[in-house]
């Protein structure tokens, strides 16, 4: 007996020691040595077998083909790679949609091919719109010199390209000297006292760097007052022109289409007209004091210059510009010279701002950035579009501001703003008593009297209801509170308050088993009793819902004071897992992709545009996987294919759809996006750069496994 | 002496230290004599073998095939049985993968201890996945796993968790980071007597409620040593 203790002694004892030191790869070898060293140790009959066991997880992944042959993958921008939660990537290259210039008269038609590249078969697709607007030349200022507001973000038109090496080890833009320039999107009145800074280069004696004309869209429509420009002569040479009565112009004595890079800075004010290259004063005037006034615009690559001397035979600018800047005060000589001495960007662009810029454009822009404020000639929007295919959109109301940034979670993701006193989202449709559902909502505030999230009531707008409950609100202290009424009002309460600022995601929850309250992707609060909600047919709200006394955490202010982004009410619970896929989605692509795969009831993104840019283009999207063609939108049964472009199919009613047309393993789906320029688009929106921000995304069954591929570089000329 | 003529071939030693026996006797006793020689006597010793099978395929710890020479550590360590089945391109919430593996005591001693050794769990690029390996760095926690004892008239019926009743339903409590690095003994595990074999049934699923897309392309392994001894 002795004999056999000592043996199991040594095969209890040995494994400790080895579980200690197994690393690694290393731990099958250990556990062999630890098989081999009992049986010799025991001194004892024994008998070991020993093996590994192996588990294998699959991989679902994404490709697009766009046209070129340029591919892209769901896990980054070649193929193989680390999958991430998201396992969602934007396409640095490569456009599903057509390139060049959209009409009105002929359709443009690109395709893209989607193809099922991982182990495992995904079972579900969806194609999401997850923003829309122009590309922006952003303005790094917001300064409120003569009368602007804020960023005077500038708008880019027609051959205009981005990312090209700048001065400096920056980023330029490059302008084809035909139809590239940009305009701004700020009114200044009469600017007086000022410098304008710019980076160029060229080879062509045609063209403006900059300009200032009455006119936003001084190509489209002529200007009747237009100066303070700077061009290339047809000579090579640099003109400044300020007019104050007669046309005030000084030359540079050199021509500056060498093809390098030039640093120009000119002036107006007290001591005259100056005119700057590289640093040095080569031509002024010091009777010209003041320029024409007017209010006006500021445009880059392009002025209006009719009736000016030397005038070239092109107003457009051919080659690059960067780091253009209106310093709102005349700069000295030594300051201009300071500035040409700066050896880095850093210093360069710390010396600019230390002058405390009007506007500053780096011109470092990627091109692939919305921007969702008022476009001139694209009309004003309130319609909130509803991305369910369900035609539930919402309607601004009052107090509300489209357009904002949303939460930072979501990439570069858009918002609306309501001002907690009027503004809400009323939405189109009824419906009739949901009792399984959840809603979703990102949200930001720092109420301290409350404000509605989401609620549902008998009565569209916000008048008084005589049903109302299935509302979600954040009570005065914070707290984030789920209230149903049957029979008494049932609240579920969150135990943290989230008025605290930071953008977070909610989601109420109501089923048969109850309220559930999920914050941030965690559950927070659940209330088994409180089903079934009251029986009604009613019509959802965003930001304010009716309320009375009776619930018993009335928030003071119905209103929300705050923002709210990608809202939703889905007709199901969603799970733990699908509410983190959500959560950590990652891009507002990503979050849309996930959405339509939940199929909601209605989705609305919140990422409109001010404008109604995006209601400019029409658009068809077809699938075809082998022979057999389905048109995704306008949705159609599986096996018709699209009809006709038309008024009834714009860009802004494509919102998130899924589609049972997926690509498997050696069976590509082919997409094909036709587009045409609405016949009643503005000739102001012509050659904008329009982003549809779209994505394609495949999904396993109903698990978190998923892939997805966006375009947020897609852009299209309108 | 005529039992001394049928033994020819004995030592010549032998023979004659007989003989002067005999002579030395006669001599001094003048009478009659017997002897045994235990010329079959024999020691054996017993043998303790293990089988270890899945219905497709069978090891052996002595090696290559049934029989064959014994070494001093008794050990195969190149068994290709893959315990958790091996199956590739598993998905979260998928059909759980389970193999039945039959251990036989294939001696003729009667085991008294048995023994299952997990090693560390590692993760690793699944073989067909392309070069796609998730980022996660902890799948071992993904992949649930129960081990039952299915032997007939077993007392203890679950190895892990180890518990006296039946495996529970598969979950992420139980789960592969867990099950490694541990020893199960004895109990609950069958001793095998000679001839005598045991069953185990290994399940395991990759988690429907924690696997994410992190999670792909992605291969777990665990070392198994099952041993019995005297």
């Amino acid at each position: 007996m002795k004999f056999r203790r000592k043996a199991v002694n040594v095969v209890q004892f040995e494994p400790r020691i080895w579980v200690k030191k197994a690393v690694g790869s290393l731990s099958l070898l250990c556990a062999l040595l630890l098989a081999l060293t009992s049986a010799a140790s025991a001194s004892a009959f024994q008998a070991v077998v020993s093996s590994s066991g192996s588990f294998s997880a699959g991989t679902v992944q994404l490709e697009g083909t766009t046209a070129g042959s340029v591919n892209c993958y769901s896990t980054g921008s070649g193929a193989g790679g680390s999958v991430t939660a998201s396992n969602t990537q934007p396409c640095s290259n490569g456009s599903p949609i057509p390139t060049g210039q959209l009409t009105s008269g002929v359709s443009s038609t690109a395709t893209t091919t989607l193809s099922s590249v991982g182990s495992v078969n995904a079972t579900s697709a969806t194609v999401a719109s997850s923003s829309c607007g122009v590309a922006e030349l952003a303005d790094s200022a917001s300064a409120t010199d003569w009368s602007g507001t804020g960023p005077n973000t500038a708008l880019a038109f027609g051959g205009l390209t981005y990312q090209a090496a700048g001065p400096l080890s920056s980023k330029a833009i490059t302008l084809d000297g035909s139809t590239g320039w940009a305009e701004s999107t700020v009114e200044y009145t009469n600017p007086e006292a000022f410098t304008v800074l710019a980076w160029f280069k060229t080879t062509s004696a045609q063209g403006a760097v900059m300009g200032f004309s009455n006119s936003q869209d001084p190509v489209a429509s002529s200007p009747s007052s237009y100066d303070r420009a700077l061009w290339i002569d047809p000579a090579g040479k640099l003109d400044w022109g300020i007019y104050n009565g007669t046309t005030d112009e000084l030359t540079s004595p050199s021509v500056v289409d060498t093809g390098s890079w030039v640093f120009a800075a000119a002036s107006v004010g007290s001591a005259g007209t100056a005119l700057y290259v590289n640093g040095t004063k080569v031509a002024f005037a010091t009777g010209v004091t003041s320029s024409q006034s007017y209010s006006g615009w500021w445009s880059a690559g392009y002025a209006y210059l009719t009736l000016w001397p030397d005038i070239p035979a092109s107003y457009y600018f051919a080659g690059s510009l960067a780091q253009l800047a209106v310093v709102p005060s005349q700069l000295t000589a030594a300051q201009v010279t300071a500035l040409n001495g700066d050896s880095t960007l850093s210093t360069y662009t710390a010396g600019v701002n230390a002058l405390s810029p009007a506007s500053y454009w780096p011109l470092n822009d990627s091109g692939a950035v919305p921007y969702e404020g008022s476009v001139p000639g694209a009309g004003a929007s309130a319609t909130l579009v509803d991305a369910s295919g369900n035609a539930n959109a919402g309607t601004a109301e009052g107090g509300v501001s489209l357009a904002a940034t949303g939460p930072a979670a979501l990439g570069t993701s858009a918002a609306v703003t309501l001002n907690g006193s009027t503004g809400y989202v009323e939405t189109a449709s009824s419906y009739a008593n949901p009792q399984v559902f959840s809603l979703v909502a990102w949200f930001k505030t720092t109420s301290l009297s409350g404000g509605t999230v989401m609620g549902f009531s008998n009565v569209q707008g916000n008048g008084a209801a005589i049903n109302y409950d299935r509302i979600l609100w954040l009570d005065n202290s914070g707290k984030l509170v789920f209230g149903i009424y049957n029979g008494t009002e049932a609240e579920v309460t969150s135990t943290s308050s989230y008025n605290n600022g930071a953008w977070h995601m909610v989601v109420a929850e109501l089923s048969a088993s109850g309220e559930q309250l999920w914050v941030d992707g965690t559950l927070v609060a659940t209330n088994a009793s409180g089903t079934p909600a009251q029986s009604y047919s009613g019509y959802w709200h965003l930001g304010w819902d009716y309320f009375t006394a009776y619930w018993p955490d009335e928030p003071t202010n119905s209103y929300l004071a705050g923002a709210l982004s990608e809202a939703a009410v889905v007709s199901s619970q969603l799970t733990a897992s699908q509410i983190s896929s959500l959560y950590n989605a990652g891009s507002a692509a990503a979050f849309a992709l996930v959405m339509g795969q939940l199929a909601p009831a209605s989705y609305w993104p919140l990422q409109d545009s001010a404008s109604n840019i995006c209601g400019t283009t029409e658009v068809t999207l077809q699938e075809t996987l082998g022979a057999s063609n389905t048109c995704i939108y306008p949705p159609e049964p599986v096996g018709t294919a699209c009809p006709a472009l038309s008024s009834g199919y714009l860009l802004t009613g494509l919102g998130s759809r899924s589609s049972s047309i997926v690509a498997t393993s050696g069976s590509p789906v082919t997409v094909t996006i036709k587009m045409k320029l609405s016949a009643t688009s503005a000739s102001g929106v012509a050659r904008l750069h329009m982003l549809p921000g779209l994505a394609f995304g495949t999904q396993y069954s109903s698990t978190p496994w998923s892939a997805g591929i966006s375009y947020p570089n897609a852009s299209v000329e309108l | 002496m005529h039992r001394v003529s049928r033994h020819k071939g004995a030592l010549v030693a032998s023979l004659a230290a007989v003989a002067a026996l005999g002579m030395t006797a006669s001599s001094t006793l003048g009478g009659f004599s017997a002897g045994i020689n235990n010329s079959t006597s024999t020691f054996s010793s017993a043998t303790i073998q293990l089988e270890e099978g899945n219905g497709g395929s069978t090891c052996y710890s002595t090696g290559s095939g049934s029989g064959g020479p014994v070494t001093a550590t008794n050990t195969n360590t190149t068994c290709t049985i893959n315990a958790l089945v091996g199956t590739l391109d598993q998905v979260p919430g998928g059909t759980a993968l389970s193999t039945t593996l039959t251990f036989t005591n294939a001696g003729n001693h009667n085991a008294t201890v048995a023994s299952l050794v997990t090693g560390a769990c590692t993760q690793a690029t699944a073989s067909d996945a392309n070069s796609y390996a998730g980022s996660d760095t902890s799948f071992c926690n993904k992949v649930d796993v129960t081990v039952a004892n299915t032997t007939t008239g077993a007392t203890d019926k679950c190895v892990y968790p180890t518990q006296a009743g039946t495996c529970p339903a598969l979950s992420n409590t139980y789960n592969l980071t867990s099950f490694a690095s541990t020893t199960f003994n004895a109990v609950p595990l069958s001793v095998l007597a000679a001839g005598a074999s045991a069953t185990y049934v290994v399940t395991t699923q990759l988690d429907s409620g924690v696997a994410t897309n992190a999670d792909q392309g992605l291969t777990a392994t665990v070392p198994f040593t099952w041993s019995i001894s005297q």
